[in-house]
């Protein structure tokens, strides 16, 4: 069905209780795509990977492009680009048919607001694509929490076969999961940045404390990129300092930049600039890089939380 | 002045010199001359709040013997109203050529390099505007990549704002602040090479000098030989920034076929592959390449 018109985007959700209506469900799109010749790609995790490739027959095994969501959508910052529109630009012309389940129910309390975000956003990044997104949710393993909010991010539902407009989608649902951080604990480490000339220094700072955290070094340097990214985007744009905060917890490390700021562009850092000037790739490095990307951004100031597994 | 500040500058660099005390920035204006005389250098002074009778008088004060270099031309002593602003309105075309020129000219006469000391306080003028002002430093920026002129352009922190400061600093490859002669470091050195044909970057490039990066990258084509294969060497380059690796990306895109990118850290060439996401035809990345990069 075609809930949008001939083009564009159908973003739809798909709930599900165990594998069979997952199959039946998430496996009938799958050979429906097939069948209308169009490109497949489909990014879950590795378990249910695993019970869509035994379900389904050997030949459209094979003409699907296979993604494990949980590795390559470990960061819901980077599906977007790394997953939805890499899937969407192989075969730009025709009408790909992508399922995406970044939802699952081992995702984190800290995770969670990420990823529903990045529901939200798909509708905006992807609305002038040609495409059928299906994201598939466990409605027995998910609290009634998840569920209603992924019909406020989904314009379409499914469930057991049956496909309908949701009631509850809201265009600006992003806003809902903008929320404020907890305070960083105690033990944080902290410093505060307000010239170009502090950047350096700061390097110095983020590289010395995450080394001694127990960071891979090419994690490191990863981090080091992407921290000077967010201070010189504060620096460029707010016209004051911010200040950057470092600990661990829970096997990660965290580190946050506050700043003054606010970033009204919602999809900034989620794809790549098609031309090579230097503007817009601060947040998409940061991204690219780090494990979890969690962020409150208000009038009042900008709050960005970096996580990276030890 | 703290004598580090004087004993680091080479030829290729360009400096924005923050300074809120006349009588210091004399002082540092002899010190930075007397090495120059000694480099045997031409060195150009272009002043605008200070007659020019007053600066040497003032180089005359700290010992240095301004006479005889006056006298070989080797020191030159100059007003803005005679150079920069000699046809009226600054222009930053006119200005560029006659940098051009002066370069020549001290190449010619044998000199080993041109230094330059030019007191900004006419581009405080709000007709010229930061933006403006930014784009001519970063063209200054080019011009001195080629590794013969030393650029050291000072800057009264009580007539520019903050922000326009901020903008111009970025243009330089180094910024000393008020006071910040003892901990001065070069961070950055971007210069052009000709065995073998290329650019060579040497430090670390972020915010700090990237529209002076950007002006020397971008304009890489075509200041160097044309159609010849370039070299960009990166084996010194300790940190790089996103928008410096894209702007290496961008020049890479353009480079004429064998050119190469070599000595880029894993992590730069992660960062490049990243930027360009792996989409630049002829970015070979002749380096340690970084395991598992996208």
């Amino acid at each position: 069905m075609t809930a949008s018109g001939t083009a564009g985007l159908d973003h739809l959700a798909l709930f599900y209780r165990g594998n069979q209506e997952y199959l039946a469900g998430v496996g009938g799109y799958i050979l429906e795509g097939l069948a209308s010749g169009e490109p497949v790609a489909v990014a879950v995790p590795g378990p249910r990977l695993e019970l869509l490739r035994s379900g389904l027959p050997a030949e459209a095994v094979q003409q699907v492009a296979w993604t494990n969501m949980a590795v390559a959508g470990r960061n819901p910052g980077r599906i977007i680009h790394r997953v939805l529109l890499a899937a969407v630009k192989r075969q730009p012309s025709r009408r790909t048919y992508v399922v995406g389940e970044p939802i699952w129910p081992g995702r984190s309390d800290l995770e969670y607001p990420a990823c529903a975000a990045h529901e939200a956003l798909i509708n905006d990044a992807l609305a002038d694509h040609y495409c059928r997104i299906l994201c598939p949710y466990d409605a027995i393993g998910l609290s009634a929490t998840v569920i209603a909010d992924a019909e406020q991010t989904h314009p379409v539902l499914v469930d057991n076969g049956v496909t309908w407009q949701s009631p509850e989608y809201d265009p600006a649902a992003v806003e809902h999961f903008n929320r404020p951080l907890p305070e960083p604990p105690p033990e944080a480490v902290t410093m505060s940045f307000s010239r170009i000339a502090e950047l350096a220094p700061l390097r110095t700072f983020v590289g010395r404390r995450a080394a001694a955290a127990g960071l891979p070094l090419k994690n490191v340097h990863e981090l080091v990129v992407a921290v000077n990214e967010l201070a010189t985007n504060t620096l460029e744009h707010t016209g004051d300092g911010g200040s950057v905060a470092m600990w661990t917890e829970s096997g990660m490390l965290v580190v946050q930049v506050h700043d003054t700021g606010h970033i009204t562009d919602r999809l900034a850092g989620r794809t790549l600039p098609v031309r090579l000037d230097e503007r817009g790739r601060g947040l998409f490095l940061v991204n690219m890089v780090c494990d979890l990307v969690r962020l409150h951004t208000a009038p009042t100031g900008t709050t960005l939380r970096l996580h990276l597994a030890l | 002045m703290h004598p580090s500040t004087a004993t680091q500058l080479r030829p290729g660099d360009h400096v924005c010199w923050v300074f809120d005390n006349d009588n210091g920035c004399l002082d540092d204006i002899a010190r930075l001359v007397r090495s120059g005389i000694e480099a045997h250098h031409r060195i150009l002074c272009l002043t605008q709040a200070v007659m020019p009778v007053a600066v040497a008088a003032a180089l005359e004060s700290v010992d240095v013997a301004t006479g005889p270099a006056l006298d070989r031309g080797q020191l030159r002593i100059t007003t803005a109203a005679e150079t920069y602003l000699r046809h009226g309105a600054f222009d930053p075309g006119t200005a560029l050529a006659a940098w051009r020129e002066g370069i020549e000219q001290a190449h010619r006469e044998g000199y080993r390099g041109l230094l330059v000391i030019a007191d900004m306080m006419w581009a405080a003028r709000p007709i010229f505007g930061p933006d403006r002002l930014a784009r001519y430093e970063a063209q200054l920026s080019r011009l001195c990549a080629d590794g013969y002129a030393t650029a050291v352009c000072l800057y009264d922190r009580r007539v520019f704002t903050g922000s326009e400061l901020h903008e111009t600093s970025k243009a330089h490859l180094a910024t000393v602040p008020p006071g910040g002669h003892a901990t001065f470091t070069v961070r950055l050195r971007i210069v052009r090479t000709t065995d073998p044909v290329g650019i060579r970057l040497t430090g670390e490039a972020d915010l700090a000098t990237r529209l002076a990066v950007r002006a020397v990258l971008d304009g890489a084509l075509e200041d160097l030989p044309f159609g010849e294969p370039v070299t960009v060497d990166l084996t010194e380059l300790r940190f790089a920034d996103g928008a410096t690796a894209t702007a290496l990306a961008r020049l890479a895109q353009a480079l004429p076929a064998g050119s190469r990118l070599v000595g880029a850290s894993a992590s730069l060439t992660s960062l490049l592959r990243l930027v360009c996401d792996g989409m630049v035809p002829g970015l070979d990345l002749d380096g340690p390449v970084l395991e598992g990069a996208a």
